[in-house]
């Protein structure tokens, strides 16, 4: 069985003990990246939405990409325990919430540019026949630091390096298009992620794993998520994944077939799937799915006989995020 | 099989001045003809052979002229319900419209209108305008100023028109201090859409080439837009200054302000009634001499996550506290358009009361304070996109806007040339009217030719201190009217060809 790591330095520590092992690619070794660089004065999602209003817009509110920082809702659950629990006067503080059907996180705005604060006690949703239920609810406090050095990459656009501090609440146009230029009007093929580009699997590869891969750190930082990646750039350059299988098989299936999918690509060279290929991010859906291959990457969560729509049991929970 | 709607009007001998189907623009697959549609297309290809062989003249020239806009007006009334006032001497007689309805009748002041520099937005593929019977090319130079000017101008009855501002700011000063000029204010895409330089140097160019005043501008900039990221506060001195530069350099005419975005990267958008952000700007802008600030409300999902701000709920106390100021609420603040899915969803539109959301938002709040004077409802892109989807809720807003902030305070716009030429939206206006049932049942009132003649021009020449008198001298013998003249003799008309796809066999 192959044991495969890549740590730091990430360029030569890949270890096969078999002579069989497949080809193998150095995930670093080609093009760029924006560490200790400024983020660039990229043009923002509204900017876009001017152009493309009629095939984005009306949809995009409610696409998670959009929503991974959103509005607290007023009458929910989870408020309404808070303003029940030792933390009721925090409570009316709140302004926006992360996290799913897992866990969820609270947050406000802090006085800092670009900085939310995070709230101690979590939610825990209803879940089958549990009752929601809040977390360590007892000594509520906010929290100034824990949302820009674990959260802040992945929940918010254009964070900075030092002081993570972040442009603007989800995720931007801009996370996953790059600093897009104007040309782009006339030669979409100069925008990541346009179906015009063709781009190569790597490519690709790099802007879903920026946050999408949740076991990786940054080299230069050392935070849970990238330093400064722009869509285009080599998100491995500066990030380092352990890519081991004893890594891999840790990870819930959902992160796993992610992270498998990844090494696949950077790793191994197979550049004939990608997210893209089943997942459909503007219209929210993973319809392609129904495509779906009997390879080994689908086969985290399908079975390789029978009807397709039967799954086998998944999670999609991380260590990394809590929930 | 799919083939282009041209293609498929061709073979089918279909040419039509007005939307029969909906037509695909690759994003979705076309979706067959109802048996409304298709009963419309009948009776325009109908009427089109029957009056064009009586006429002597062919199919073409017919639809493309006023006779086959009546004709497509009638077909309408036919099959859906006496909406729009036609004669059918009018689809006969070229006279009868010009009659009934004479060019140049109305001076004509679009508040809202709009080209780029040079980047093909790929808006005017919305489905239910690509089929209006108009040239909607998708390339740069179908948004270019020189299409502009041929479309606004030539196209249609526009008499004088805003040039109307889009989200993005300039960037005053590079890196050393020196303060920048034209493409360096604007290196990104912001400068290839419609910045403030672009807009006060092309009203320059109308007016100079027209000879008279023909073109105002307006000035994107807006109290989020230059941000002291240190300590989280406003730029105050950027934005002063920019401020100074559009008011005194570029003089511009009004504001106009996306509440909703943030190309300034703030991390936020802003409130019309924000004391803390806003209200330092209107102030500065008073010490400037400008008080006209037009505000896009509604069409929320213009914006990534700050849609909410486009809801109108901030004019409230932004206009009571300054009652100095004019406030234009672009839109009349409809959240959402008849291309967008949530149009259609339960509860956006609410038959019983004639409510739709956000416009409901507006016209409360002059039912709250009857005193308030400073707030005027704009209706680019809201009334003809509702006149064509849903007649019954364009006479809601309509009547609604009338009802409560009064005839003289509402403005024309069209949002064109997003949309093609704006004449099919003139044409709309000037055959509207609310039914009987609506104006007996909410307390509309039937909309007079004076009352037409204010929301057309007479209102927003009343707010642009436009002096209307001389303008009709004027504008008659100016440059754009003889080049007009020149083009309209060359055979210059509309070109009924539409370009998405449908099904070949229906």
């Amino acid at each position: 069985m192959a044991a495969l790591v890549m740590g730091v330095p990430a360029l030569s520590c890949l270890v096969w003990s078999e002579s069989d092992a497949p080809r193998r690619l150095d995930p670093a070794a080609w093009g760029e990246d924006h560490v200790g660089r400024p983020v660039p004065a990229y043009t923002t999602g509204d900017e876009c939405l001017f152009c493309h209003r009629l095939k984005i817009g009306p949809t995009w509110g409610a696409n998670r990409h959009a929503r991974t920082i959103r509005d607290v809702e007023e009458q929910s659950p989870a408020l309404d325990a808070l303003r029940q629990s030792p933390g009721k006067e925090l409570a009316e503080e709140i302004r926006f919430v992360v996290g799913g059907s897992w866990r969820q996180r609270f947050l406000k705005p802090a006085t800092a540019y670009g900085k939310l604060e995070l709230l101690s006690t979590a939610w825990i949703p209803p879940r089958e026949e549990q009752p929601g239920r809040l977390l360590s609810a007892n000594r509520p406090y906010w929290d100034a630091d824990q949302f820009g050095t674990s959260c802040a990459g992945c929940h918010a656009t254009a964070v900075t390096a030092d002081e993570q501090a972040f442009s603007a609440v989800s995720l931007d146009c801009y996370v996953c298009h790059g600093n897009v230029v104007p040309e782009h009007a006339t030669n979409p093929e100069l925008v990541p992620l346009a179906p015009r580009r063709m781009a190569e699997a790597r490519e690709v590869i790099s802007i879903c794993a920026q946050c999408h891969v949740r076991i990786g750190k940054s080299r230069s930082t050392g935070r849970p998520f990238p330093n400064n990646f722009v869509a285009g750039d080599n998100l491995f350059r500066d990030f380092a994944v352990d890519f081991s299988d004893s890594a891999v098989d840790s990870l819930s299936t959902a992160d796993r077939h992610v992270v498998e999918n990844v090494r696949d690509v950077v790793l191994f060279g197979k550049e004939e799937v990608t997210c893209l290929n089943c997942h459909d991010v503007h219209n929210n859906s993973s319809r392609k799915h129904r495509r779906v291959a009997k390879s080994g990457l689908c086969l985290n969560c399908h079975h390789a006989q029978g009807p397709k729509r039967t799954l086998k049991p998944f999670s999609i929970h991380s260590q990394a995020c809590g929930y | 099989m799919w083939v282009p709607k041209w293609q498929r009007d061709r073979a089918q001998g279909v040419d039509s001045p007005m939307p029969t189907q909906v037509v695909s623009n690759e994003e979705f697959i076309p979706r067959p003809q109802n048996a409304a549609q298709q009963q419309v297309e009948r009776l325009i290809g109908q009427m089109a052979d029957d009056n064009s062989r009586k006429l002597g003249i062919d199919r073409r020239t017919y639809l493309a002229s006023s006779m086959g806009l009546a004709a497509a007006f009638l077909a309408q009334n036919r099959v859906y319900g006496n909406y729009w006032d036609v004669a059918e001497d009018e689809t006969l007689e070229p006279k009868a419209a010009e009659e009934k309805w004479p060019k140049g009748e109305y001076f004509i002041i679009d508040v809202q209108a709009h080209f780029t520099n040079g980047l093909p937005l790929g808006i005017r593929g919305a489905e239910f305008f690509r089929n209006m019977g108009f040239k909607l090319k998708e390339d740069p130079e179908s948004y270019s100023f020189q299409n502009f000017l041929k479309e606004m101008y030539f196209d249609s009855e526009t008499s004088m028109l805003v040039i109307s501002g889009v989200p993005g700011k300039e960037i005053t000063r590079d890196a050393a201090g020196k303060v920048l000029e034209r493409e360096a204010r604007t290196p990104g895409i912001e400068g290839k859409i419609l910045p403030s330089w672009v807009m006060a140097e092309r009203r320059q160019e109308i007016n100079q080439l027209a000879g008279c005043q023909r073109a105002l501008a307006q000035g994107n900039c807006a109290p989020n837009h230059y941000w002291d990221r240190k300590n989280n506060v406003p730029d105050q001195a950027a934005l002063f200054e920019q401020m100074e530069r559009e008011v005194k350099l570029y003089k511009i005419d009004s504001w106009k302000w996306y509440c909703h975005t943030d190309p300034g990267r703030s991390g936020n958008g802003f409130k019309l009634d924000d004391e803390k952000l806003t209200y330092p700007f209107y102030e500065q802008s008073k010490r400037l001499g400008l008080k006209i600030f037009s505000v896009h409300k509604g069409y929320a999902s213009q914006s990534r996550t700050l849609g909410h701000l486009a809801n109108p709920a901030d004019v409230e106390k932004a206009a009571k506290d300054h009652p100095d100021i004019t406030f234009i609420i672009y839109h009349s603040a409809m959240k959402h358009g008849p291309g967008e899915p949530q149009f259609t969803e339960k509860g956006y539109f609410d038959p019983t009361t004639g409510d739709f959301a956000w416009h409901d938002v507006l016209m409360k709040i002059k039912q709250r304070n009857p005193d308030i004077d400073n707030v005027y409802c704009e209706i680019g892109s809201a009334f003809g996109s509702l006149a064509i989807a849903h007649p019954e809720m364009c006479m809601h807003l309509i009547g609604k806007n009338v009802k409560y902030y009064g005839v003289d305070h509402v403005l024309w716009g069209t949002d064109c040339l997003w949309w093609g030429s704006p004449q099919w939206v003139i044409d709309l206006m000037k055959r509207f009217q609310i039914s009987d049932e609506l104006c007996e049942k909410f307390g509309y009132s039937k909309l007079t030719k004076d009352d037409k003649a204010k929301i057309f021009g007479l209102n927003a020449a009343k707010i642009y201190g436009i002096d209307l008198q001389a303008q009709r001298n004027a504008l008659p013998d100016d440059a754009l009217s003889k080049l007009k003249m020149t083009y309209l003799e060359n055979g210059g008309m509309r070109d009924n060809a539409a370009y998405g796809w449908v099904r070949q066999n229906v």
